[in-house]
């Protein structure tokens, strides 16, 4: 097992390393530059001061290889958007509140999922799994979340005055992020089970238990619901990272000042250090997301062996 | 009976008392919520006493609202960085003039201003006895030291293209050829007098100089750069606020800054500043988290559904006079031939393209100036690109294109902007010039980035383009040089640039009038752009927000006009909240007074 973590792990750390050169590449090659003004662009004498204040006077090689020497260093750079912190403080500060929306998501929508999915399947065909397949899940799929978190806001807070629309800093302040948010992976994880729990409710040796006169209970906890979580990891695992790494809409909508806008306000201002820190965020996180997926089969399918344990 | 007879009477009585107990308390409760809710004749946290109606003391907070999507937020000064100046920015001085709701430039720390007989230098007088929170008097040593801050290298400021061509060798310091203590910027007679040396004589320094908002020498010296003002326990003031918290991705607080000495204590003594990561301002207004917003057309829609704003006053002004117009590399075929440019121009309906896209949040642009924006015309320019769909075909057939024979693809590139509903317009444009004039004029999308990059390229890369311009100051020279040779868009015209010199030497006003008005007409008249509207800016105040700085002003615009609600106008005294805040749900601001 510690041999195959470590040669996934290494496989992990090329790829980033291939994935920081890719994107530094691209992000230098596409038009437009940190420092271009809209109104009136900076003049020559100018724009050589403030290139060569960050650096950026220099040979694209040269700054890539600075800042990897950097990040060896543990430094991720100063991000041009916000250069009275480090990109490192950056992460500390915002990251932690797309986590928590994240986290909140993650164990309500997997759970809500599950058991909704299940409910669905054991009684399938009946007006309890309509609701729950055709009316919940399919809406949470349909409907995107920050049409989703609009409407949340004009019932809850506009109309009702119950919750805030939007904001950060006490607990109420998540209630409705979390709803918006959740709804997607809910239904997702709702219609996965529903359908891999109906397949094996039919599978022979679920009706080989039966006729063995075993309880429901029994075959269903530990003969359909095992089985029909093994499909489920491929679903749960790269839904993680997204989740994650915030919703863009979700914290726009919801006014957080999470992660997640700074993937389209770095891309847009062309903040080098700070769109190089958050691509490696979501290469480390799929990555590790897809070990741990790995991992996770061999757990719950005895069948899976890992590469190199199955002998 | 009697006993139940009596009882009904008791019961009646007791029915009667219990109204009449219940009228009083629920007056004495109304009595004594505006009661507790009036401040008029007591004093704020900055030692101003309030006007009748105004709401108590602690209410005198202002809190508005600041979208952050796009935004890099860095400093609170001017001098430090313009383009990452976070929101309630350049509240920690007072500059040398300020602007009053009508445009007129009014005394803000200079009392009086001159020019020199030969017009190469103004005079600034500053008033004594205005301190710093340190203990420091501003003199003319603070602006002298945050412009000569400004052209070092090494702080490559971000708009010092501002001052140079103004400025005696400003231009060269910021290059590094000359220290910036060369800089034309120098002390006067006395530490009050501010000597500001010109490249030559330069009518318009006193409305550039509404952007003299002044570190503080000492702190500068001490700091090494303006940082200290985003630092609680550095921040240096000599304006109404200090710095109480600065956290740029969720609120900027400045609070009362308790040694203020200067001449313009604002009845409000606090400013909050929610920032949010985008999303929906309407909301947040309508449950009293903002005091005001900017509306778009489409708030205004759903406002007008909203029990609580449907009768609500939308303010409109045009903010800083920001135009939207197509523009043409004049430098290549077909636009290098002026009647292809003016069928263009004579082919845009504005007033049914406003109307049915944009209004009442815009007017339409016959002129490059919008109206109430100094030396602005419109009547003489209408002629030169009214809609006259005929005009247009035979100025193109004129061109050698009749009915669009022979005419070149062309791409005309825009980028997404939701306020100004580019989309939906640049799409009318172009089906209206296609099917009008029977050419091919293709649309492609850019993100804004790349866009400006190609812009702004030198020869530019955009061959038709969709972009705005709003001012930097108020004077005309500032809008009309965006069209001098080598300057923004790839036109030169001798003639132009003429003009635009000889009107930024005038000191005399009718006579820049005179130059100002044949500027416009010939830019209008060799159509280097397409003028489609004026941006007007529409705002909503909560009903509590009270105070002549709302008020219509000579042009017909309301509402809290450029430069906004800070040391640069005068609106800074003229907005309170008043005691009618209790009839709004409006959330209390816990510790900012």
């Amino acid at each position: 097992m510690i041999a195959y973590l470590a040669k996934r792990f290494l496989t992990l750390l090329l790829v980033m390393l291939v994935v920081t050169m890719l994107i530094f590449g691209l992000m230098h090659a596409v038009p437009g530059g940190p420092f271009d003004q809209t109104q009136q662009p900076l003049r020559g004498p100018a724009l050589a001061n403030i290139t060569r204040k960050y650096g950026l006077d220099q040979p694209i090689w040269r700054q890539y290889l600075h800042w990897l020497w950097a990040l060896l260093h543990g430094d991720l750079g100063i991000p041009f958007e916000q250069p009275t912190m480090s990109v490192t403080q950056l992460i500390r500060k915002a990251w932690p509140i797309t986590l928590i929306v994240g986290g909140i998501t993650i164990g309500i929508s997997y759970v809500g999922g599950l058991i909704m999915g299940c409910i669905a399947a054991l009684k399938h065909n009946t007006w309890l799994d309509w609701l729950l397949t055709s009316a919940v899940s399919t809406a949470g799929v349909a409907l995107p979340n920050y049409v989703v978190g609009f409407l949340l806001i004009s019932v809850f807070s506009v109309k009702l005055g119950w919750l805030p629309a939007g904001g950060w800093g006490q607990p109420e302040d998540l209630i409705l992020p979390v709803i918006a948010f959740s709804l997607y992976p809910m239904a997702l994880m709702a219609r996965y089970t529903r359908a891999s729990t109906l397949e094996v409710t039919y599978a022979d040796y679920v009706r080989m238990g039966r006729a063995r006169g075993l309880s429901e209970r029994r075959i269903t906890l530990r003969y359909i619901l095992r089985t029909a979580l093994i499909p489920l990891i491929t679903i749960m695992g790269p839904n993680i990272p997204n989740i994650l790494t915030g919703s863009i809409f979700i914290e726009a909508t919801f006014a957080l000042p999470g992660l997640g806008s700074y993937f389209t306000t770095a891309s847009l201002h062309r903040d080098y250090p700070l769109i190089l820190a958050l691509v490696l965020i979501v290469a480390v996180l799929w990555g590790t997301c897809y070990i741990l997926s790995d991992i996770a089969y061999t757990l719950v399918d005895p069948r899976v062996r890992l590469e190199g344990l199955s002998r | 009976m009697s006993d139940s007879a009596n009882q009904r009477s008791l019961t009646r009585r007791g029915f009667i008392v219990a109204s009449g107990a219940g009228a009083l308390s629920f007056a004495a409760a109304c009595s004594s919520k505006h009661s507790t809710a009036s401040g008029a004749g007591t004093k704020n946290a900055l030692g101003l006493t309030l006007q009748s109606g105004a709401a108590s003391a602690t209410d005198q907070y202002y809190v508005q609202a600041f979208d952050s999507t796009g935004a890099s937020y860095k400093a609170l000064d001017f001098y430090e960085s313009v383009y990452s100046r976070a929101p309630l920015a350049d509240q920690f001085n007072i500059p040398l003039v300020r602007l009053d709701p009508n445009y007129s430039i009014v005394p803000g720390a200079a009392t009086k201003w001159e020019q020199a007989a030969d017009g190469n230098s103004w005079t600034f007088h500053i008033r004594p006895g205005i301190m710093w929170s340190d203990g420091k008097e501003l003199t003319a040593a603070d602006y002298i030291e945050t412009l000569r801050y400004s052209a070092d290298p090494k702080h490559a400021w971000d708009f010092s293209w501002f001052w140079s061509g103004v400025i005696k060798n400003y231009t060269e310091a910021v290059a590094g050829k000359v220290p910036t203590s060369e800089i034309g910027v120098k002390q006067g007679t006395d530490k009050y007098a501010l000597v500001i040396q010109t490249e030559g004589p330069i009518a318009y320094v006193p409305s550039a100089c509404l952007y003299t908002t002044p570190l503080s020498a000492a702190a500068l010296s001490k700091y090494g750069s303006g940082s200290y003002n985003i630092n609680p326990a550095t921040c240096v003031t000599c304006g109404p606020y200090t710095l109480t918290k600065f956290d740029p991705t969720a609120t900027i607080v400045l609070g009362p800054n308790k040694k203020y000495s200067g001449p313009f204590a604002p009845p409000i003594a606090a400013l909050v500043g929610k920032i949010y990561a985008g999303g929906d301002m309407l909301p947040r207004f309508q449950t009293g988290e903002i005091d005001t917003i900017s509306v778009t057309p489409l708030d205004l829609k759903i406002a007008a559904k909203n029990s609580r704003t449907k009768n609500l006053h939308l303010y409109k002004n045009p903010n800083d006079f920001e135009i939207w117009y197509t523009f043409f590399d004049t430098k290549k075929a077909p636009f290098n031939n002026v009647k292809v440019r003016q069928a263009l121009a004579h082919c845009v309906d504005r007033d049914s393209l406003v109307k049915s896209l944009l209004a009442p949040l815009a007017t339409p642009a016959y002129g490059y100036l919008t109206p109430g924006y100094p030396f602005a015309v419109e009547d003489p320019l209408k002629p030169l690109t009214n809609y006259d769909p005929g005009k247009a075909k035979s100025l193109l057939a004129a061109a050698g294109y009749p009915n669009g024979k022979g005419f070149p693809q062309v791409t005309f590139n825009w980028w997404a902007n939701a306020v100004s509903n580019t989309e939906s317009v640049v799409q009318a444009l172009t089906q209206n010039w296609n099917k009008q004039l029977g050419i091919n004029i293709k649309l492609q999308e850019l993100d804004k980035t790349t866009f400006y990059a190609r812009m702004n390229k030198k020869p530019t890369q955009i061959q038709m383009g969709f972009v705005s311009y709003g001012m930097d100051y108020f004077d005309a020279s500032n809008m009309l040089s965006v069209y001098k040779s080598g300057g923004r868009h790839n036109w030169d015209n001798a003639q132009y640039d003429g003009l635009l010199a000889k009107g930024a030497a005038e000191s005399k006003a009718a006579q820049r009038q005179e130059i100002y008005t044949e500027a416009q007409t010939l830019m209008t008249d060799q159509a280097p752009a397409v003028f489609v509207f004026h941006l007007l800016y529409g705002y909503y105040y909560a009903p509590y927000i009270k105070g002549s700085a709302l008020a219509k002003n000579k042009d017909g615009y309301d509402g809290i006009q450029w430069p906004g609600f800070g040391a640069t106008s005068n609106s800074l005294q003229q907005l309170y909240v008043a005691n009618s805040v209790s009839s709004w749900p409006r959330q209390k601001q816990s510790g900012v007074l």
